[in-house]
């Protein structure tokens, strides 16, 4: 299927498991045939430090996404977004997590959460908010955050229709540890997306 | 980490890292040895290799002390008839120059290659630098793989080349090749090939590099050189595309043809001019470029890092009396400064051909994320080990130039400790410290160096700084593994890339076999303990005027959680009582664990998804307002100070 790629960029902090999450879903989309291309973090800028993830899914040669040129942008740490919005293209939207990370510094300003929803919203960006946490610990599976945001994505832009539920649910089988409890907080993700998009 | 699927079974489709799929090309191949220093972006290649050993019980791969002896061993397998990778970050070539240089001469009996993991934009390093010129100098020919899609290939190809050429190649990765992850497709590893076992064959005139040999083999050097560079003309690797009768040419090299290809298609340009892909940079492939650019208006190069080629191919079009116009980074249409990104090859792409571009329109958010640097994990003995070691210099009134060094702990540069007044390489704490401690008035040097880079380049400047009397004091950071790059085993913990278990190096004894008197261990995780160890060592420095060294030991606690996840064993994390806090700011601004989290208030809370468990703000509280939620379990205890790894 050659045609224009699907570009997703995954931010937050080194730690919330956003590499496993890129994992998955290029798994899922070469399981399907497509070709997929995942830009990763890795060594000193994964201590905690701001994490950006480039999933390029489809017909795409190069692994860096060009700013303007996104799809989509999850934010698993809401002010990540505010560092990377930049990679959005025009009137695609943004899944922001409520979670705030505060950077371990003296003296640090950390805007609110409701200043980085009103920041984004002024830059005319359609922001979903999410609380990926609380959703993935009434599983039982704090850990899972990625996974219900990973579901959550594809309801609300179809990741470019590279991938379905099925082949992501059996990728999530095949990479992540006790795929059951991720299976199930992933479909908690798809459904409340497909509820916020209406 | 395991890196399982660089042994899926051939005739598959599967994603995989950059790194992992040059080693999967090195064992299609068929390598008997593999030796690496780990250093980003670099480590997964032989990770995955000693994943590989593991399970079929060859090739034979280690981790080596530091890149000069990884490269010296894979060299010494090649010489004796096997066929050998060594893999390093591009820093890591610097170390490893001069057995490099020499390989160049004596040629190799099988093939070796050695991997440069180059990291442009600097994510993990601390400098920029392009080892394609180490080809250049060297007369080491240069493979580098259009993207992490090439890599297998490239690294087979690599190992043609060094085979019918008898000479060491570099394959050189990058930051964006080695960790992107792309399908690959699978062929056969074939055991047999994988042989660990050779024969050396005495060849004096070749291998003893006194000058009278190595004067015949200068000339044999540069004669195979214009060999190499005419069968590179031809060689599949690289390849034009579009039409032959366009105006432009455009050049992408390595990494930088994806660029250039996605720039032509943004521009509505791609099949409309020539594009040629060189995945041989070095030695230049002259003739095909000649023949490319002959005719030709213009000729624009894209390549991630330096303009190596853009820089030979000019010089050979000039010779060759070539008038086209040349432009990339050697003349400012690209930026030299970061890695490539579409967003910089773009508008100068479109300028050199006058084309009319605006970069695509992006949202502009008004309000600024907050700075978020890399910081030392909740739970890192290190920031116990800082502040004890600031308090006790305190004690000590000596005014300290905190010489640092390359791994975890030179994130102590950041506040509230800034206590890494040096960065500059692999071992430099103790380096610089032996000239310091000499001529630096009134100031003690306190170099600040990790377990595994002590046995990688501390232990000579260790050495020098006994023979020559340079009063300063050494803590070596001991946290049980080369944490930085991913949890490696080293000298000092008894495992092996193999995963067999062998001694233990202890940096204790290295340093009492040099003859420095004062040496003490201590618990890095115990606070008090070792602010009473490190006053006495300065005080021995100041009155003594030689060097102590202090081993600050505790296992990296990402190690150690690992470690008790295996062993059943479970970390309590621990909590504030609200009453007790007087808000006092010592945790989060002298201290600063990541997992305590101050409220508008003042008074402080524990983040249960980020606390590990370590105890040390218990230890720090003026109050005593932080608890173990239950009492913490004794082997837990233990494993942090003995958690090592597979």
């Amino acid at each position: 299927m050659a045609g224009k790629p699907f570009n997703l960029v995954i931010v937050g902090v080194g730690g919330q498991g956003i590499i496993t999450m890129a994992n998955v879903l290029a798994s899922a989309a070469v399981a399907k045939g497509h070709n997929a291309i995942v830009a990763e973090t890795h060594g000193l800028s994964q201590r905690g430090g701001t994490v950006i993830v480039h999933v390029r899914l489809g017909e795409a040669e190069a692994p860096l996404i060009m700013e303007g040129k996104a799809d989509l942008l999850i934010a698993l740490e809401a002010t990540e977004a505010l560092r990377y919005a930049s990679y959005l293209a025009r009137g695609a939207p943004a899944i922001v997590d409520s979670r705030l990370i505060r950077p371990p510094l003296p003296n640090v300003e950390m805007p609110s959460l409701e200043e980085v929803y009103r920041a984004l919203e002024e830059a005319g960006i359609r922001v979903f908010k999410t609380n990926a946490v609380e959703k993935a610990e009434e599983f039982g599976n704090p850990q899972g955050a990625n996974m219900y945001l990973l579901g959550y994505g594809l309801a609300v832009n179809g990741y470019g229709g590279y991938v379905d539920a099925s082949s992501i649910e059996e990728a999530i089988r095949q990479k992540v540890r006790n795929p059951e409890a991720n299976v199930k907080v992933f479909r908690a993700g798809y459904e409340d997306g497909l509820r916020a998009k209406q | 980490m395991a890196h399982r699927e660089v042994l899926s079974e051939p005739g598959k489709r599967i994603l995989m890292l950059g790194n992992v799929a040059i080693a999967r090309g090195a064992l299609e191949y068929g390598i008997g040895f593999a030796s690496a220093y780990p250093g980003t972006p670099s480590s997964e290649i032989v990770e995955a290799l000693s994943y590989a050993a593991r399970k079929l019980g060859r090739p034979y791969v280690e981790w080596s002390v530091n890149e000069k002896v990884a490269l010296e061993a894979a060299y010494g397998a090649a010489l004796t008839g096997v066929a050998s990778l060594a893999a390093m970050k591009h820093v890591g070539v610097n170390v490893a120059a001069d057995p490099l240089f020499s390989s160049a001469y004596t040629g190799v009996e099988a093939p070796f290659v050695v991997v440069s993991a180059d990291d442009p934009g600097m994510h993990s390093s601390q400098n920029e630098q392009d080892n394609r010129w180490y080809g250049v100098h060297a007369y080491i020919p240069v493979v580098e793989p259009a993207g992490a899609q090439e890599a297998k290939r490239a690294v087979i190809e690599a190992y043609h080349i060094s085979e019918r050429f008898h000479s060491p190649v570099i394959l050189r990765s990058t930051t964006r090749i080695g960790h992107t992850r792309v399908p690959v497709e699978t062929g056969e590893i074939d055991l047999e090939k994988l042989e660990p076992r050779g024969e050396f064959r005495k060849n004096i005139e070749r291998y003893t590099l006194i000058p009278a040999h190595a004067r015949k083999l200068r000339v044999e050097l540069v004669e195979k050189w214009e060999e190499i560079a005419e069968w590179f003309s031809k060689h599949p690797l690289n390849e034009a595309e579009g039409p032959e009768d366009s105006s432009v040419l455009v050049v992408g090299v390595g990494l930088g043809y994806t660029y250039a290809k996605e720039a032509l298609r943004e521009l509505d340009l791609d099949g409309k001019v020539r594009l040629l892909k060189i995945q041989t940079p070095v030695p230049p492939p002259s003739r095909l470029l000649l023949e490319e650019a002959e005719g030709r208006d213009k000729v624009f190069f894209v390549e991630e890092g330096e303009p190596v080629v853009e820089t030979l191919a000019k010089s050979a079009f000039y010779d060759a009396g070539i008038k086209a116009r040349v432009a990339g980074k050697s003349n400012g249409y690209i930026t030299k400064i970061g890695e490539l990104t579409l967003d910089k090859v773009l508008p100068g792409l479109a300028r050199f051909l006058g084309i009319e571009y605006s970069l695509p329109d992006k949202p502009k958010v008004t309000l600024n994320a907050p700075p978020r640097p890399p910081v030392l994990c909740p739970g890192c003995p290190y920031r116990a080990v800082f502040y004890a070691l600031r308090r006790a210099v305190g004690k000590a009134r000596v005014k300290p130039v905190y010489t640092g060094d390359i791994g975890c702990y030179s994130l102590g540069v950041l506040p509230p400790f800034e206590m890494q007044d040096t960065i500059v390489e692999m071992g430099g704490s103790i380096g610089l410290a032996n000239g310091m401690a000499h001529v630096a008035e009134d100031q003690v040097p306190i170099a600040i160096i990790g377990d595994s880079t002590f046995f990688h380049a501390g232990m000579p400047g260790l050495a020098n700084a006994v023979y020559n009397k340079a009063p300063m004091l050494v803590v070596v950071l001991d946290n049980r593994t080369t944490a930085m790059t991913g949890h490696q085993p080293h000298p000092g913990v008894g495992v092996t890339a193999m995963g067999e278990e062998t001694a233990e190096l202890d940096p204790r004894r290295v340093a009492e076999a040099y003859g420095i008197e004062y040496v003490a261990l201590t618990n890095a995780f115990d606070i008090k303990g070792q602010e009473k160890v490190f006053y006495e060592a300065l005080e021995y420095v100041k009155k003594e005027r030689k060097p102590a060294l202090v081993v600050a030991r505790g296992a990296c606690i990402l190690l150690a959680i690992a470690n008790a996840r295996r062993a059943g064993v479970k970390y309590t994390v621990y909590t504030v009582d609200e009453d007790k806090c007087i808000a006092c700011g010592l945790c989060y601004k002298a201290f600063n664990c990541p997992a305590i989290i101050p409220k508008e208030n003042g008074k402080v809370y524990i983040d249960p998804l980020l606390c590990t468990g370590c105890g040390e703000c218990a230890q720090i509280c003026p109050v005593n307002a932080f608890k173990p939620v239950e009492e913490p379990d004794p082997e837990w205890i233990k494993i942090m100070a003995t958690a090592k790894p597979r």
